[in-house]
């Protein structure tokens, strides 16, 4: 290194560039600040060393856009260090944790459906419950659409515990059920009507879903004029 | 500017200043690094272990003891000579095609 002392404009330009530290966020600037500074003041001296003012002169109108730049860049990245470190992965879609049924038999014996079931489906997967006829997929499933309470245990839907029939889960019986006694829109309709949508609104989507499967113009038929493919 | 570092690097342990005087020496002066876009990148290279810092001093009777001084890792190795093949299977390309001179 040059071992001339720093004259005047040295001074001058070693001061304004620590003002211009103030630029960078506090963490990048306590740890890098000063050897930004000695870095700078190097270049510094060799430009004016070797070309004196004009030279330093540019080698600032060089500097200035980078430390608006950089220090942007480095701003941005605190602000984005605060909010999109550790995106929290979404709550599965259906869980079971220890979750337990007991059914009380006709002759009065406690039988235990489910015994400390646990699993997890996450949202957007496709799952298929399989076993032999008796062994509680049903009543797995009651559980989830909230017909059911589980006598112990906890199980969640979308991250919160099932308290009765929710908005979020469909579900599609295991028999046909329909009300014979009413029409094929009555039908329909019945499920949303149910769950207090307005009369209005209800056979508005009852119309529109019976068109959409194909049984435009059945809607006054009661489910025993119909085929069963109908 | 991560290349350009880890070029200055391949050859020995640099401090930032040298860093920055390497970068512009072996670009004819063409790429000029401040230190806010020196340190910025170090910052990123030193948490993608790209290049370490190192406690030895190559100089020391030369050396200011608050300099900090940098050394490329092994992995910073590789990838500066994939990027090195990449850039060199451009030129052939470049080459090639005539765009500029050189064996074909």
């Amino acid at each position: 290194m040059s071992s001339q002392p720093p004259t005047q404009p040295l001074r001058t330009s070693d001061r304004l560039y620590r003002t211009l530290l103030m630029a960078y966020p506090a963490k990048f600037r306590r740890e890098y600040g000063p050897l930004m500074a000695q870095a700078f003041r190097d270049l510094c001296r060799d430009a004016y060393h070797r070309h004196g003012v004009p030279e330093l002169l540019k080698l600032w109108l060089r500097t200035l856009p980078e430390v608006a730049a950089t220090a942007a860049v480095e701003r941005v990245e605190v602000l984005l260090d605060g909010t999109v470190k550790e995106p929290s992965a979404p709550p599965p879609a259906i869980e079971f944790r220890g979750a337990y049924k007991r059914f009380q038999a006709p002759n009065g014996d406690i039988k235990t459906t489910l015994r400390d079931l646990n699993f997890k489906v996450e949202p957007g997967e496709f799952c298929a419950v399989v076993g032999p006829t008796g062994c509680g997929k049903s009543t797995t499933l009651a559980l989830i659409a909230g017909l059911e309470p589980a006598s112990l245990g906890e199980v969640l839907v979308m991250g919160k515990p099932v308290s009765g029939v929710g908005q979020k889960v469909g579900y599609v019986f295991q028999t046909d059920a329909i009300f014979p006694w009413k029409s094929v829109l009555d039908n329909v309709a019945a499920g949303p009507l149910f769950r207090g949508t307005s009369k209005v609104d209800a056979y508005r989507r009852a119309h529109d879903w019976i068109r959409r499967v194909g049984l435009a113009g059945f809607e006054s038929y009661y489910p025993h004029q119909l085929s069963g493919g109908m | 500017m991560a290349s350009h570092i880890l070029l200055a690097l391949a050859d020995q342990d640099r401090h930032g200043y040298a860093i920055m005087q390497e970068v512009a020496a072996s670009t004819n002066g063409q790429v000029q690094m401040g230190p806010g876009t020196l340190y910025g990148s170090v910052k990123k290279m030193l948490q993608e272990e790209l290049i370490i810092e190192v406690d030895e001093r190559p100089d020391p009777a030369l050396d200011d003891e608050r300099r900090r001084y940098y050394r490329m890792t092994d992995l910073g190795r590789r990838v500066a000579s994939a990027e090195a093949l990449r850039l060199s299977s451009l030129v052939n390309v470049a080459q090639s095609k005539r765009l500029i001179g050189g064996a074909t």
